[in-house]
């Protein structure tokens, strides 16, 4: 860890010149990292986003941020944990905030299946999207991630009761927004 | 019941389109590296302001970073900052450090030594391909000799005249200020990720971080406007906002008590009439609100940088990139409810106190009358400082620009620090 964060200072050669002697070897092994893991990474930013452009956008930036920590991050063993920790935080940055508002792009991202209720599953994101990005988030990893109450904080970088504050307010403001889901958020 | 609500949200999630994304974030994270095209050599021991904050109590080191679990946590780090000294004020320094805002962007400083000018590239992003500039907040040492930023990455610190800074608190989610202890060792700066705000204070020299809780709310506009400075002779932290009052503690966050920070001024205390006419709205005027640059050592004396009207959408960070100087237009003693004056200067021009040393002595800076500038230049800063008495024993007119080669005239407006 250390060794990595020392080549981050002064060891007089620039970050842009350590990118470019990258091997080819810690290229090809980034991209299966990515080919293995953008898809769920991109359902969770389409959720958090509401639009499949700045969900990639999202991702991107986290993946690149990982791919900048590549070496310190003892390559694809934990780089999942980190790269998902970084569009979280992403996502409640308000520096990113500031220049990506929120939006639901109308179209269904795919075409829906029979017995589908799609209307609902658009209602329910309109509403998801209303939340605040830091409830949004906690929704987001506790319903589609499935995470604990633990996973969740250490994925946000705040305690367990404000990840239980954030769910509950998270909820009852969709169950306002959406009445429709109220017997699916009791 | 959420198991509905679960199989909704997969459904929606389902089917969004893969991307190739392995290239493009290759790419991106190559931009996103600290590049520094040139290396100056800076001289320097400490003078000026104190400044920066802090809180109560703390989880170590980690903060916002993935954590041992996930693997990536950061160790205390050692950066190549320099601790400067607490002493007298007797002389202004040599040496002025200003964010440079001359090169089409901020991300360079400008040491100016007498006649002698000389450029230092920062080493943070910048967008060259003619979209949004994401500007980086920087904020340079008392001494003089380092600086911290905060990038989307979190806050990093070194030399200013390094090739490239050390990353000691990753977050995303950082808000407020940076600031400096006077003696250049320590820096403080919020973090927003949380319900409430929490102050990352650092070890500049051996990087080591404490994550310090507050309950001053992060939802809502106050939480830009968080004070968190250390005391003049840097052994007392400061925290706190308008509406939610200050506190005082320890210099680790320890022991803290309610901080009498005093009454602000009706606008009219320091604003011309024509500035309250023109840029105030009804009522705004007698709804001050501050952020504490300075406390001097005996905590009396509190420097209150007063605004009026609407925060909403007000970003500190933002404010910095945009050339706006650290500083405060409010000196008050609190003991008498009295504000510090400067007669010599007052209604010359606007004037900021710019520096608060451990032994009283104070660094003004006027902007003078138009009249004494050159042709087609109206921004002559003065200098000034005065000793604890009150009486002037130095004084500087600053330089308004120099050529920088082929990149042409850099002026120099906003004054980050000082070396001796």
């Amino acid at each position: 860890m250390s060794q990595a964060l020392e080549a981050r200072t002064r060891d007089g050669v620039p970050m842009t010149s350590q990118a470019r002697t990258a091997t080819a070897g810690r290229r090809a092994e980034f991209s299966a990292f990515v080919s293995a893991h953008s898809p769920s990474l991109l359902r969770a930013a389409f959720l958090l986003t509401g639009d499949q452009h700045l969900a990639e956008d999202l991702v991107q930036d986290a993946l690149a941020r990982t791919y900048r920590a590549w070496n310190r991050l003892d390559r694809a063993g934990n780089a999942a944990a980190y790269t998902r920790k970084v569009m979280y935080h992403l996502q409640v940055s308000w520096w990113r905030r500031r220049k990506v508002a929120e939006t639901l792009t109308d179209a269904v991202p795919h075409r829906a299946a029979r017995g589908r209720d799609v209307a609902l599953e658009v209602t329910m994101h309109h509403a998801l999207l209303k939340l605040t990005p830091a409830q949004r988030a906690a929704i987001v990893l506790r319903f589609f991630e499935d995470r604990t109450e633990v996973e969740t904080a250490r994925i946000l970088g705040c305690s367990q009761s404000t990840v239980k504050t954030r769910t509950r307010r998270g909820l009852e403001k969709l169950r306002g927004l959406a009445p429709e889901l109220e017997g699916m958020l009791s | 019941m959420t198991d509905e609500f679960r199989e909704l949200l997969h459904r929606r999630a389902d089917g969004v389109k893969s991307a190739p994304l392995a290239e493009p974030a290759m790419t991106a994270g190559r931009r996103l590296g600290y590049v520094r095209d040139s290396v100056a050599g800076v001289a320097a021991v400490a003078v000026a302001a104190g400044l920066v904050g802090g809180y109560l109590v703390l989880d170590p080191a980690t903060g916002g970073a993935p954590t041992a679990e996930d693997g990536a946590v950061l160790p205390a780090v050692p950066t190549d900052a320099v601790a400067g000294e607490i002493g007298r004020w007797t002389a202004l320094p040599e040496t002025l450090v200003y964010g440079n805002n001359g090169l089409g962007s901020d991300q360079a400083a400008s040491l100016v030594t007498g006649d002698t000018y000389e450029t230092l590239p920062l080493p943070y992003f910048t967008d060259d391909d003619g979209g949004d500039v994401e500007h980086t907040p920087w904020f340079v040492s008392p001494n003089g000799m380092n600086v911290a930023s905060a990038t989307e990455e979190g806050l990093s610190i070194g030399r200013l005249d390094a090739e490239a800074d050390t990353l000691v608190h990753e977050s995303a989610t950082l808000c407020g200020l940076i600031n400096w202890s006077p003696d250049s060792s320590r820096v403080v700066v919020s973090d927003c990720a949380g319900d409430t705000v929490d102050l990352i204070l650092v070890d500049a020299v051996s990087g080591a971080v404490n994550r310090l809780a507050t309950d001053l709310p992060v939802e809502g506009e106050d939480s830009d406007w968080v004070t968190a400075i250390w005391n003049a002779d840097g052994s007392r932290l400061i925290w706190g906002n308008t509406p939610l009052g200050f506190t005082i503690a320890d210099a680790d966050g320890s022991d803290p008590e309610p901080f009498d920070a005093g009454v602000l001024p009706n606008a009219a205390e320091i604003l011309d009439q024509h500035t309250i006419d023109t840029k105030l709205l009804p009522g705004e005027a007698e709804n001050p609100r501050t952020r504490i640059t300075a406390v001097s050592a005996d905590g009396n004396l509190v420097c209150h940088d007063v605004t009026y009207g609407d925060p909403t959408g007000y970003h500190a960070m933002d404010r910095v990139s945009g050339h706006i100087e650290p500083g405060c237009n409010y000196l008050l003693d609190v003991s008498t409810g009295q504000r510090i004056e400067f007669p010599e200067v007052d209604g010359e021009g606007y004037t900021k106190i710019v520096g608060l040393s451990a032994f009283g002595e104070v660094i003004t800076r006027t902007l003078t009358d138009p009249a004494d500038s050159g042709p087609g230049y109206g921004t002559v800063y003065r200098t000034d400082l005065w000793n604890a008495e009150g009486e002037k024993i130095d004084s500087l007119v600053e330089p308004q620009y120099y050529e920088d080669g082929g990149k042409g005239r850099v002026m120099l407006n906003v004054l980050w620090g000082y070396t001796s």
